[in-house]
């Protein structure tokens, strides 16, 4: 037996473990469920070489005491089992199947065969994440094609009391060509060449990738239907007010909002100056992230 | 949320065996599948809040100063983002604020923590962050202290007054500004019953020269201060005021001569040009005739309070002549060229040792020139374990005074040449200062480099 197809059998014996733990769970019920089970079986998964679900299974337990969350995502996971176990080899959402489960694909594969789009590439900022649980930091960096208005994300991760290396600063730009992880809706993208070669872009033509909230909702119910596996994705929201009320939100000149924390909220009241503006920032469902905003008074980057 | 999701959570929370399907054949299966579908239901049908728009939005106060080149603003994102602490921060925040800069306002949020974080900064980062992070300030409550409060806000506190517990009132006192309008409220404050909320009432309307307390302090100290043949002397109460007493003077002061302590304690409160008033004479005559009397250190005591929180140059300049109580933080406050006047007349009376510890220890601000002169007197004396070297250069890059153009490369050469020159011990530090003095350099060109778009 060759290793891909040893690799095969792990993880189809990984599919079948957590597919008979989910029936067993949906017969007991979440409240007669003990959780120490949640370690065994992510350790067990991380052994079949489905980190990304190990990580998931994990997850249930910060949301053990809500149980319309530990419902979500229960589902969430049986949906994974049953569409990975019914794909076929060519299907267009194996790739994106594939990273939910935790394969990973090698940069200089991705360099190699992954779609490529050249265009001058602008940095729009980037997020750091807290270290996981594994002790594992990440920085999302989100890039613009100022040609194209294609979106790209570079993911950096360091490990557990490491840095992460030097990220690319907001603000600057560089031509080049983005290569693509495949992916039904593609997006996380490696840059081919030296990360140096970014520098400062002053007045970059931001304003024509402003797009109404309503059509990026829009977009987003649509992703999501083709690829019901896509995550947060970056997007530019033009005439954008930022409103105090009971929080803070980001208003459209239709009314329709998005909540901020109370961080993002500050940093946009702090950069609007209290004029409409144009946002750009991760959405995650109806929460976002700013990460700059070009209003009457330039950019201000986070 | 869908109601149907709920229901199922309600179902997957007991479980098939405990809450069975209506006349499914593998409820747990059929479970499962309806969580999956209602789940991404859900995610595809999210509706987004509707929020009406106020009719009119606060406005933050426009701010004359430009904004920070890019390159200094990147600069300081990036020591934002190493965190309190970094002598270079404050360097940053100290070059911008003097070359007539304003931060970006998308920095300001996080200077507000650090101001949390490290309220030694508070000053110079509220000098920084200016209307705008005052204004910021009002908006967020945990940064509420650094905001100027409303009128109607006052109102609000008034009315609460009498029945809020001691750290609120602290709170309120703290933020409260100190003028004709809220006089009554700190004087109310000074016969609080708990002391702490007395002595910040009685700290806060110093502040205000025009204070009726400081104009009760002022008439007391007349009488108890007076010149004699050929020094000064101090002709205490022999008993203290209970008006003075309210007033904020401490009883039992921590000196040896308690009734001393309190005409120095009314010398700090007051403003020390009062005592050339009342004393005829200059700052300087007057310090050095302190200094020969049996009472000088009370005066020396309370003339520093004062002049450090007026930054009363002349004072200052004549008190560091004497090298009294508080040397250091007199130094530390002194402008750079009666710094230079000040350390030169103590070189040149042999007093240099004393002066390096002094600056080791402080954030003196010497011109490049002096800089220069202090290495090379340093390099010959071999000054040895009496001073900290590392923390003196690292201390002299960040706070040294560039006043011609070519003052910063001067002294890059010069300590670049002095470092070929000595070992042991200073060698390495003022390699270390040289490194320090590299950075100030950039920090410098960030602010002064041609414009880079704005």
């Amino acid at each position: 037996m060759g290793p891909s197809a040893k690799r095969e059998r792990r993880v189809a014996e990984g599919l079948d473990l957590l597919a008979s733990w989910l029936l067993d769970l949906a017969h007991d019920g979440w409240g007669r469920h003990d959780l120490s089970e949640l370690e065994t079986l992510s350790r067990r998964l991380v052994d079949a070489q489905l980190p990304g679900l190990a990580r998931s299974v994990r997850a249930l337990r910060d949301d053990a005491h809500d149980p319309l969350e530990v419902a979500r995502r229960i589902g969430e996971l049986h949906l994974l089992v049953r569409s990975y176990r019914t794909l076929g080899p060519d299907d267009v959402l194996r790739p994106d199947l594939e990273r939910k489960l935790g394969f990973i694909r090698r940069k200089a594969t991705v360099l190699a065969e992954g779609a490529r789009v050249r265009d001058r590439w602008y940095v729009l900022g980037s997020v750091e994440t807290e270290p996981d649980d594994e002790g594992i930091t990440a920085r999302r960096t989100w890039l613009l094609g100022l040609g194209t208005g294609t979106y790209g994300l570079i993911l950096e991760y360091a490990a557990p009391m490491a840095d992460l290396p030097t990220g690319l600063e907001a603000g600057s730009s560089a031509d080049g060509e983005l290569a693509f992880y495949p992916s039904a809706t593609p997006l996380r993208a490696v840059f081919d060449g030296e990360l140096d070669r970014f520098e400062p872009h002053e007045n970059a033509p931001l304003i024509r990738w402003g797009r109404t909230l309503e059509a990026v909702w829009e977009e987003r119910r649509a992703r999501l239907l083709t690829n019901p596996w896509s995550g947060a994705r970056a997007c530019g929201l033009c005439d954008m007010r930022v409103i105090e009320t009971d929080r803070i939100h980001l208003v459209a000149p239709s009314g329709l909002a998005l909540g901020l924390d109370g961080e993002d909220g500050a940093w946009c009241l702090a950069s609007a100056a209290g004029a409409p503006g144009l946002v750009f920032g991760e959405l995650w469902g109806p929460s976002f992230i700013p990460m700059l905003m070009v209003g009457p008074e330039g950019w201000v980057a986070r | 949320m869908s109601e149907r999701l709920q229901s199922l959570a309600s179902r997957l929370v007991l479980g098939t065996e405990r809450a069975p399907g209506m006349g499914e054949l593998e409820p747990e299966e059929g479970l499962l599948d309806e969580l999956a579908l209602a789940a991404f239901g859900e995610r595809c049908g999210q509706e987004l809040a509707r929020v009406e728009a106020p009719e009119s939005v606060s406005v933050p106060p426009s701010d004359p100063r430009p904004q920070a080149p890019r390159r200094a603003d990147r600069l300081l994102g990036r020591l934002l983002e190493r965190g309190r602490g970094s002598t270079e921060l404050e360097a940053w925040i100290r070059v911008c604020t003097q070359a007539g800069f304003r931060p970006s306002p998308g920095h300001l949020p996080r200077l507000l923590d650090l101001a949390l974080e490290d309220p030694r900064l508070l000053e110079p980062l509220a000098r920084l962050w200016g209307p705008r992070g005052t204004w910021l300030a009002a908006r967020v409550e945990r940064w509420s202290r650094f905001s100027t409060p409303s009128s109607e806000q006052i109102e609000q506190m008034r009315a609460a007054w009498d029945a809020s517990d001691a750290g609120r009132k602290m709170a309120w006192l703290e933020r409260w500004p100190v003028g004709p309008s809220t006089e009554i409220d700190f004087e109310r404050a000074l016969d609080d019953r708990v002391k702490p909320v007395r002595a910040l009432a009685a700290k806060r309307l110093i502040e205000w020269p025009e204070s009726a307390l400081l104009a009760r302090l002022q008439s007391a100290l007349v009488g108890m201060v007076r010149r004699s043949s050929d020094g000064l002397e101090l002709r205490p109460p022999s008993h203290l005021a209970p008006s003075l007493e309210r007033d904020g003077i401490e009883a039992d002061p921590p000196t040896k001569d308690r009734r001393s302590g309190w005409v120095s304690q009314i010398l700090a409160r007051v403003p020390v040009s009062l005592s050339e008033q009342i004393l005829q004479g200059s700052p300087a005559e007057l310090v050095q005739r302190a200094g020969r009397s049996k009472d000088g250190l009370h005066f020396l005591l309370g003339w520093s309070a004062s002049a450090l929180r007026a930054e009363d140059q002349p004072w200052l300049e004549a008190l560091a002549g004497l090298e009294g109580p508080a040397d250091g933080e007199v130094l530390a406050a002194l402008e750079p060229r009666r710094f230079d006047r000040v350390a030169r007349r103590r070189l040149a009376q042999g007093r240099g040792v004393r002066l390096l510890a002094a600056m080791a220890t402080h954030p003196t601000r010497p011109t490049a020139a002096l800089v220069l002169e202090l290495t090379e007197r340093s390099i010959r004396a071999r000054l040895g374990a009496r001073i900290p070297w590392h923390g003196l250069f690292v201390r002299l890059a960040n706070g040294v005074v560039f006043e011609r153009p070519d003052d910063a490369e001067r002294l890059l050469a010069g300590w670049d040449a002095a470092y070929a020159r000595v070992g042991g011990e200073l060698g390495p530090a003022l390699a270390r200062g040289l490194e320090q003095l590299e950075r100030r350099r950039a920090l410098e060109r960030a602010f002064t480099s041609p414009s880079d778009g704005r």
